[in-house]
């Protein structure tokens, strides 16, 4: 249901989805069973002429039943959602598949920038891809990401992967995504962060291989830019 | 921006509409004045403009009007602020958006410029004003001999300026974080024009435009 507005762009998409549909369809059927008895019992002892009102103390068992059953029912119910929940958790979260490929996710006040390996596949070699905005990704390849924040806290928030990382200034967080589908999805700031944090939307361009190996022909090797050399390096340049 | 994701904007629009339209004073499609628009500014920039070292943002106050739009649709457009490694401008590229419309970008523009001129203490340390002034011959081509800027050269007024900003803009420039943005005459030009600067005579430049009478 929840896919009718955003897409399951991940592995787990569908899985965080099933989940939270889980709940709907037990918390909802209970809810209307709920208001049922309940107008069910106001229509049944509605005010009748000649008929006293009665005070219910809840001693007799047969009262009883009505609240201590759909207790039960509720504990019930409970263990099945912390089961189900704890299976997608111990998935999304837990879990560290063995990674295809690493990008480095860093959020600031206000933006997010991104480290590609570049053709060779590694982090903190020569043919980085160093992004503003913009996530460039393979589909079906699983990726792990280290989150970073230079200042604040973020959150690091993917609605179409169901994908959500607090990001913690001095912090490297790690975690994976595998998307599925290709096209370009949003990228959202989920930790209020400053007078920008409605500022800082990105992309993330989950790309088909072809249209990736593309890209990374186009980007792989850094832009020898004339201002970058000579004067390059002599920091204080932030 | 895919069909399912405007459609998920649109339930929660119409949710937030159904919100903000109860109590909300604010009229869509009127523009805001300078002052109001300023409000976003005076976080960081102060309310009088004068700037804060300390988040990297520089007195503003009194600058030229059409210098603050100039680069305030620079930020917008990606030309000024958008490097990885620019911390400052990435913040303020976000600040700029929040100036959607030219009229904006006027109206706010023209409140900085109207605001009282003044010049913060000096802040560079080691600085030596002999070849500071020697240097400055170069910039003085574009800058104005004193410092006051040209517009028709896209060259804003330096006089008074905050000395770090003046630095931390030279070393940017130098190391490509500024001005190095492709099909951006401007930014080039004044990117090679930082090349003349030894990285040892950086401070020694900003502190004398900071020096320089407005
Ligand atoms: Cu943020």
């Amino acid at each position: 249901m929840i896919s009718w507005f955003v897409p399951q762009a991940s592995t787990f998409a569908a899985d965080v989805d099933s989940l939270i549909f889980l709940i709907l369809v037990i918390v909802g059927a209970w809810f209307l069973l709920a208001e049922a008895v309940l107008f069910w019992l106001i229509l049944r002892f509605r005010k009748r002429e000649g008929v006293r009102s009665k005070y219910v103390t809840g001693d007799v068992k047969s009262e009883k039943r009505w609240v201590s059953y759909p207790h039960y029912a509720v504990l019930v119910f409970d263990v099945v959602i912390v089961v189900a929940a704890l299976r997608v958790w111990n998935d999304v979260k837990v879990t560290d598949p063995v990674p295809e490929e690493t990008v480095r996710v860093v959020s600031q006040q206000w933006a997010w920038t991104f480290v590609h390996a570049g053709p060779d596949g590694r982090l903190d070699t020569a043919d980085d891809i160093k992004t503003v905005d913009d996530l460039y990704v393979q589909q079906n390849r699983t990726y792990r990401f280290e989150l970073h924040s230079k200042d604040v806290l973020h959150s690091f928030s993917v609605p179409a992967f169901r994908l959500k990382q607090d990001a913690v200034p001095g912090r490297m967080i790690a975690g994976w995504f595998k998307p599925t589908l290709a096209g370009d999805f949003d990228i959202q700031c989920a930790e209020i962060c400053g007078i920008g944090h409605g500022l800082m939307p990105a992309r993330i361009h989950v790309q088909t291989a072809t249209a990736h190996q593309e890209w990374l022909r186009e980007h792989g090797v850094m832009p020898a830019l004339a201002a970058n050399t000579g004067a390059a390096g002599q920091g204080g340049a932030r | 921006m895919s069909v399912s994701t405007l459609r998920l904007y649109a339930v929660l629009g119409l949710l937030g509409g159904a919100v903000a339209g109860a109590g909300c004073s604010v009229a869509q499609g009127a523009t805001a004045s300078g002052e109001q628009l300023y409000r976003a500014c005076a976080s960081c920039h102060g309310e009088a403009g004068a700037g804060d070292a300390t988040f990297g943002a520089p007195r503003i106050a009194a600058m030229p009007r059409w210098y603050v739009a100039s680069q305030l649709q620079r930020f917008k457009a990606g030309t000024r602020g958008r490097h990885f490694d620019d911390a400052e401008g990435l913040r303020m590229r976000a600040m700029a958006m929040q100036m959607g419309t030219q009229a904006e970008i006027d109206a706010v523009a023209s409140y900085v410029a109207s605001l009282p001129a003044g010049t913060s203490p000096a802040a560079v340390a080691g600085a030596d004003p002999a070849v500071g002034q020697t240097k400055f011959a170069v910039c003085a081509a574009c800058h104005g001999p004193k410092g006051e800027g040209n517009e028709a050269l896209n060259a804003p007024p330096l006089a008074g300026m905050d000395d770090w900003y003046v630095a931390r803009q030279l070393r940017k420039f130098q190391s490509g974080v500024r001005g190095a943005v492709k099909d951006d005459p401007i930014g080039a030009q004044m990117a090679g024009m930082a090349l003349t600067v030894q990285p040892a005579e950086v401070d020694s430049v900003a502190a004398y435009v900071h020096a320089l009478p407005r």
